[in-house]
């Protein structure tokens, strides 16, 4: 190995364990509660590895701790693979195995969920054990996932999506995704998710707005996020209150979507977060910049 | 500078050098590259997705991941079977794998600028579309390693290249389709 060849890995290795050393500074969230709710941080869609996303469900469990969430649901396309691995890698919470897979990221409760993908609506179907059939109506897969005790929520409903949501389907839907990367800078589509939210309020006043990233390779998990106001914390709880209307969203010009009350109390978890200390992004950004010059120094050099 | 880069620069005449220099490539030897290329894979994703690594993020995406150059020793399979002259399962896979550096670098700068651009852009799409540079450029290469290596005349070494593409996008489209499931969304749009 030439002089600079081992540069270049020393490089990397730095970087890797740099990077490890700059996560360590991540302080565990602690649940938050307020008055009678437990108000917690979630995202609802979310693709892993052994689906379009690129992360397998113990490091989504990890990053969505590092960020702050509460709860998030693995929501891939028809299919539920990723969620009976993330079953069986948390049930090895106990062992060495385990304590690498998913033990320091327990406390994030990962729901399981699917993006009914059809060819004219995306469903996401939050606590559902059992994949739900693509092939019918959206009226029915809404009633397939409530079947299920689940909740239903509309995923990025721009205009393409509309015919497919009929007044049986609107009246069955627990909620719609109002702050979405789609409509990130692009005014045209953030209206098109709004006019929709509020069709749904209209069919179904109590409707929930939800923020999603729709996380596959890029958007980091959580960037649009939904604040739920839980009775218990658990997945039971969560969609009892999705199913109630009890969230807020905001959309990336900071407008929050929900009852006034509940803005409120989701402000006060907002300035809470705030006050905890995250881990040095400008470490963290060094770490993945060596790593990706050591790799091109070892293909290069 | 290193032979991937010199494959990557000038594929014919870097292979003409190469070829006869790896005839005793052992098996793990070999490796090294595949290895590599798992490791530039895991790595670029995991930093594109996190915009951090830390060494349990980059072994679980590698390891994930890992099934991608393992891909392409099966879908490179003719290539590293032996037909002509004297190199044997090693030293073609050994050669074969210094083709990797176009996808290897794009993979790299794809996770530079997803990482540090600001916001969620349309710059996903200039990333995927700038995928067909690689892509072409890895055709050259093969193209090359068939005449060279393979000893194949230029017209069969031109086919074969293009078959590998081929076999190579069928593959990639085979497991978004098995994962993301686009064809319903084709369908639809078709009815339109």
């Amino acid at each position: 190995m030439t002089r600079a060849r081992r540069l270049a890995a020393v490089l990397f290795l730095c970087g890797v364990v740099g990077g490890s050393v700059a996560d360590r500074g991540t302080r565990v969230p602690e649940p938050y509660r307020d008055g009678e709710y437990w108000v917690l941080a979630g995202d609802f869609h979310v693709h892993s590895f052994f689906g379009d996303g690129v992360l397998p469900p113990w490091e989504l469990r990890r990053e969505a701790r590092r960020r702050g969430l509460d709860v998030i649901a693995l929501t891939n396309h028809n299919h539920q693979a990723s969620v009976v691995i993330d079953r069986w890698t948390f049930s090895l919470a106990g062992s060495r195995a385990g304590s690498f897979l998913a033990g320091d990221a327990s406390d994030v409760l990962v729901m399981p969920g699917q993006e009914i993908t059809a060819g004219r609506y995306h469903l996401i179907g939050v606590g559902i054990a059992n994949t739900v059939d693509w092939t019918q109506t959206a009226a029915g897969a809404i009633a397939a996932v409530h079947a299920q005790g689940g909740a239903a929520i509309a995923a990025h409903p721009t205009r393409w999506y509309w015919d497919a949501y009929d007044p049986r389907a609107l009246a069955g839907l627990d909620g719609a995704e109002v702050a979405h990367p789609l409509a990130h800078g692009n005014e045209e589509l953030r209206d098109e998710l709004i006019e929709f939210y509020e069709r749904l309020r209209g069919a179904h006043p109590s409707a929930a707005p939800i923020g999603s990233s729709d996380f596959h390779v890029r958007a980091p998990i959580g960037l649009y996020r939904t604040y739920i106001f839980a009775r218990e914390r658990s997945a039971q709880g969560v969609v009892e209150a999705i199913r109630s209307g009890r969230t807020v969203a905001y959309d990336s010009t900071g407008h929050a979507f929900g009852d006034s009350s509940l803005v409120q109390m989701a402000e006060r978890r907002r300035r809470h977060d705030a006050t905890r200390p995250a881990a040095s992004s400008w470490s963290a950004s060094a770490s993945a910049v060596a790593v990706l010059l050591g790799l091109a120094g070892l293909i290069l050099l | 500078m290193s032979p991937d880069l010199r494959v990557m620069l000038s594929p014919s005449s870097a292979y003409r050098a190469l070829a006869p220099q790896a005839a005793g490539t052992t098996l793990r030897a070999a490796l090294a590259r595949p290895v590599l290329v798992a490791v530039v894979i895991g790595c670029a994703l995991a930093i594109s997705a996190t915009g951090r690594i830390t060494i349990g993020l980059a072994l679980s995406s590698i390891l994930c991941w890992s099934f991608a150059p393992a891909l392409q020793m099966l879908t490179g399979a003719r290539m590293l079977t032996p037909r002509t002259g004297d190199l044997g399962p090693a030293a073609r896979m050994d050669l074969w794998f210094m083709g990797h550096a176009p996808w290897s670098l794009w993979m790299l700068a794809s996770a530079a600028i997803l990482t540090w651009s600001p916001g969620a852009t349309r710059l996903e799409v200039f990333v995927v579309a700038s995928a067909l540079i690689p892509a072409v450029w890895t055709g050259i290469i093969t193209c090359a390693f068939c005449r060279v290596v393979q000893q194949a005349p230029v017209r069969s070494a031109v086919r074969r290249a293009i078959a590998h593409q081929a076999v190579t996008l069928a593959v990639v489209v085979a497991y978004l389709f098995l994962v993301a499931r686009p064809w319903v969304r084709l369908l639809e749009m078709a009815r339109l």
